[in-house]
């Protein structure tokens, strides 16, 4: 077991690496605390859908990391979930691009909730009846999205941005792609992602060292078998757009814009990926946030509401920023955005605000450590990236300001498409 | 002043202002914190309110209004790192005058923001209709609070917010917002010297003693009210209104609130269990309890062709529910979750600061470690007693058309 100690945040972490692959990493907190959070996840997610299995190209349909994210808790004696609420624990799961996480927020029985957990995750039960019945749950999940105007914008603008990478479709996959799933899909699955080798735990506030040293030690000595990791294969994704514009008349109370860049994703190393990532997010802040002359502008001018905001995606091959608004003006908006973004951004950075950027950061930082889930789960993220997240700090030591408007040369017109819903 | 000490990362200023609910005053009350907050004497616009709030490594105000019973409470709140980790020692004192700025200097509110607010205000309201969920809720509100201001819209009507004015709300302001009764809690890692700091700085009238009557009531329960809507949407929201009459203070409280997490509460719940899982009918149910209202709201996103269906099955597990009653491993099982999430809340910040308020504003002296008794002391019949003062009052439904695409 290793630890290592961050003085200026007074953090510690254990990390015990198994023979078996899993590393498992802990987070403690010093008494008087209550919780502990345990989160085991995998890098297998919603972007995983085409793998080598023994030589042969395995495709899966959309949406299968978040369909087997549900059937983990089906076990041949019931749902898991009774169990986690016996023992007084609270239990989740939650898919993303590129990984899947399952969690329990503990104040007493860790060890016997952890036993559980590890129970459930090495005893796949996928029937051709309970996938089938748990289609019904997760069309009903999807239809609840696709009845947010905002979820379906992004939806058919990611559509109108991706040829072929799998970022093109939700997270949960689509109404038709599920329907494709099976019991054979999610064993198959299953076994070539979900083994020891593959997994990290992260273990967050109260916690028994040497007790949770002993579960693992045990686990490793059940389970000794480490396997080779599956690599993910992409598609080809050509760097041109699939439409560059689109209006639809619709049922909505104000037009709404959603404007998508889309990226040349880079070939660099994880560090620099994620330092790249911090770059764009806060050049995007300094340019379009709410401290920026752009923001107060538009709003002076009547052209954004409270409803504007900016979301940026760095994903395996797939790189992109969003920009959504709604406007009684949406015509003109989208000028004006894009005129900001292709011509006057480098003159609207300023040093001055990337000087209080970098105290916003730092500060972000310092948030998400006061949150139990939050830490814990940026953590697990990074870690998958081969980073620890108390090192992030310190790669914002190293960005310029002079970086920042270097990578304002990866938003270029032919990059861009916009979506209208105009009011009809 | 209420000091919470420990040792959290960052440090919570929140200041509680407490007013009777009153529908006139709602409109003032769901504008004033974003006014407040947006600009003042010194930093005279949003942009220069923003870099103050960057400078102070990402500092951030979250303001609230919501209606505790017959009260409505408007909380603002500041959050910083604390100084220590980022080694700035004028940090505590900026963020103190900042603070001091928001609440207490305005000489006046400037129109082109008050005009901007109130722009944002009413498109939100032009745009409610889009987010159908909240759409939902709020016309399940106004329904099944009719007559009461629980029914009344929090930011008051389109109406209102068209009619009022930058000189109306400053009045608000100066005449009976700062007379409200108003509560500092402080919370985070603060030193002797740093309490002393927030009493010089905070000269105004911050910690009044007085106290608002607290009432806790609703109408009695009435005949049935049934209202389908129809709209564009691919699912059906179900709202379910139960009349409920056990309040925070009542002797069966601590059994209501387990019967809620039975219900709905949790993953484990009969809704959860019987209607989704075992039903197949819908991706999310649960159900609430207001125990200042004595009130359980039933929620639910269920397939559109067969919202019939899960309506029955929602109001025939209710009813099985009141008939039957639960049983011992029921009862065991919300027991430990409800314990579960008691505890946990003790190492949330913000959790925290809302508690010591509550306590402070309802004159609860009850101790964690009581309350964790009297739940652990509830039975089975506790909560059959508490079953039969269930009755369905008020059932709203809004779904698509018969024309969505069947894909199952």
């Amino acid at each position: 077991m290793i630890k290592k100690f961050y003085e200026r945040f007074n953090e510690s972490v254990y990390i015990i690496k198994l023979k078996n692959g899993m590393q498992v990493h802990i987070l403690p907190k010093e008494e008087p605390y209550f919780t502990t959070y345990v989160e085991l996840s995998v890098p297998f997610g919603a972007l995983d859908l085409n793998y080598k299995d023994k030589e042969e190209m395995v495709s899966t349909p959309y949406g299968t990391a978040h369909f087997l994210e549900h059937k983990i808790f089906a076990m041949p004696d019931g749902d898991a979930f009774g169990k986690f609420s016996a023992l007084g624990v609270d239990a989740n799961a939650m898919t993303s691009y590129n990984q899947t996480s399952y969690l329990f927020v503990a104040t007493k029985n860790v060890i016997e909730a952890l036993t559980h957990l590890f129970n459930m995750i090495d005893t796949p039960y996928f029937t051709t009846e309970n996938v089938d019945h748990e289609k019904h749950i997760i069309a009903e999940e999807l239809k609840m999205y696709l009845d947010d105007p905002n979820v379906v914008m992004q939806n058919r603008l990611t559509e109108m941005m991706y040829h072929h990478h799998p970022l093109k479709y939700d997270i949960g996959g689509t109404l038709e792609s599920i329907m494709d799933i099976t019991s054979e899909i999610l064993t198959n699955v299953y076994h070539n992602f979900y083994h020891p080798s593959n997994r990290l735990v992260t273990i967050a506030g109260k916690v028994d060292v040497k007790a949770l040293r002993a579960f693992f030690k045990a686990y490793d000595q059940k389970n000794p078998i480490k396997q080779p990791k599956i690599k993910t294969v992409y598609p080809k994704e050509p760097r041109k757009l699939v439409l560059k514009n689109d209006v639809e008349i619709k049922d909505v109370g104000i037009n709404k814009l959603m404007l998508g860049i889309k990226l040349v994703p880079s070939k660099l190393s994880k560090k620099d990926q994620i330092e790249k990532e911090i770059r764009i997010t806060m050049m995007l802040n300094m340019l379009l946030g709410s401290s920026s002359i752009t923001y107060a502008k538009l709003l002076e001018d009547k052209l954004i509401n409270q409803s504007f905001f900016i979301n940026t995606t760095f994903e395996k091959h797939a790189e992109n920023i969003l920009i959504y608004a709604e406007s009684k003006k949406i015509m003109k908006l989208k000028k004006i955005l894009m005129k900001i973004l292709i011509e006057d951004a480098s003159e609207l950075l300023t040093k001055e605000a990337f000087d209080r950027y970098k105290k916003v950061y730092l500060g972000q930082f310092i948030y998400a450590l006061n949150n139990l889930e939050t830490k814990a789960y940026l953590y697990g993220k990074y870690q998958h990236l081969g980073f620890s997240l108390y090192d992030i700090v310190e790669l914002l030591k190293e960005i310029t300001y002079e970086q920042l408007i270097e990578e304002l040369k990866g938003i270029q017109k032919k990059n861009i498409a916009t979506l209208i819903y105009k009011k009809a | 002043m209420l000091l919470i000490k420990n040792d959290f990362k960052t440090i919570q200023f929140a200041i509680f202002f407490t007013d009777f609910d009153e529908e006139r005053s709602s409109v003032y009350r769901f504008l004033l914190p974003r006014l407040l907050t947006s600009h003042t004497n010194k930093l005279i616009n949003k942009t220069k309110m923003n870099e103050k709030l960057e400078d102070l490594y990402g500092a951030y105000f979250k303001t609230r209004v919501e209606r505790i019973g017959n009260l409505s409470i408007v909380s603002i709140i500041l959050t910083i790192v604390d100084p220590i980790i980022v080694s700035d020692n004028q940090l505590f004192d900026h963020a103190l005058d900042l603070l001091n700025q928001v609440l207490f200097e305005h000489d006046a509110f400037d129109k082109e923001i008050f005009l901007e607010e109130q722009r944002m205000l009413i498109e939100q309201w032009e745009t409610l209709y889009d987010k159908k969920r909240l759409y939902a809720h709020t016309k399940f509100y106004e329904h099944f609070f009719k007559d009461d201001t629980y029914g009344y819209p929090m930011s008051g009507t389109l109406k209102e917010i068209k009619k009022l004015t930058v000189e109306k709300i400053y009045d608000y302001y100066k005449n009976v917002f700062l007379s409200n009764t108003k509560k500092l809690i402080v919370n985070g890692r603060i030193t002797d010297a740093n309490k002393q700091k927030i009493e010089n700085m905070m000269t105004h009238d911050i910690d009044n003693a007085k106290k608002h009557s607290f009432i806790a009531h609703f109408r009695p329960s009435r005949e049935l009210l049934v209202i389908e809507e129809e709209t564009q949407m691919q699912q059906a929201i179900l709202k379910l209104g139960y009349h409920f009459p056990i309040f925070r203070d009542d002797l069966l409280y601590h059994a209501a609130v387990i019967l809620d997490t039975i219900l709905g509460g949790y993953p484990e719940s009969r809704l959860f269990k019987e209607i989704r899982e075992q039903d197949g009918l819908c991706y999310d149910i649960s159900s609430s309890y207001d125990y200042y209202k004595g009130v359980i709201i039933v929620s639910s996103g269920v397939d559109l062709k067969q919202k019939d269906k899960a309506l029955d099955a929602i109001k025939s597990l209710v009813v099985h529910m009141i008939e039957h009653g639960i049983n011992d491993s029921e009862l065991e099982h919300a027991k430990a979750y409800y314990t579960h999430q008691i505890k946990s809340g003790l190492d949330s910040q913000s959790f925290l600061t809302k508690r010591t308020f509550i306590r402070d504003l309802l004159n609860h002296n009850e101790t964690i470690e009581e309350r964790l008794i009297e739940i652990e002391k509830v039975t089975l019949a506790d909560v059959e007693k508490a079953l039969k003062k269930i009755s369905l009052d008020t059932i709203y439904v809004l779904h698509g058309g018969q024309n969505d695409k069947e894909i199952l």
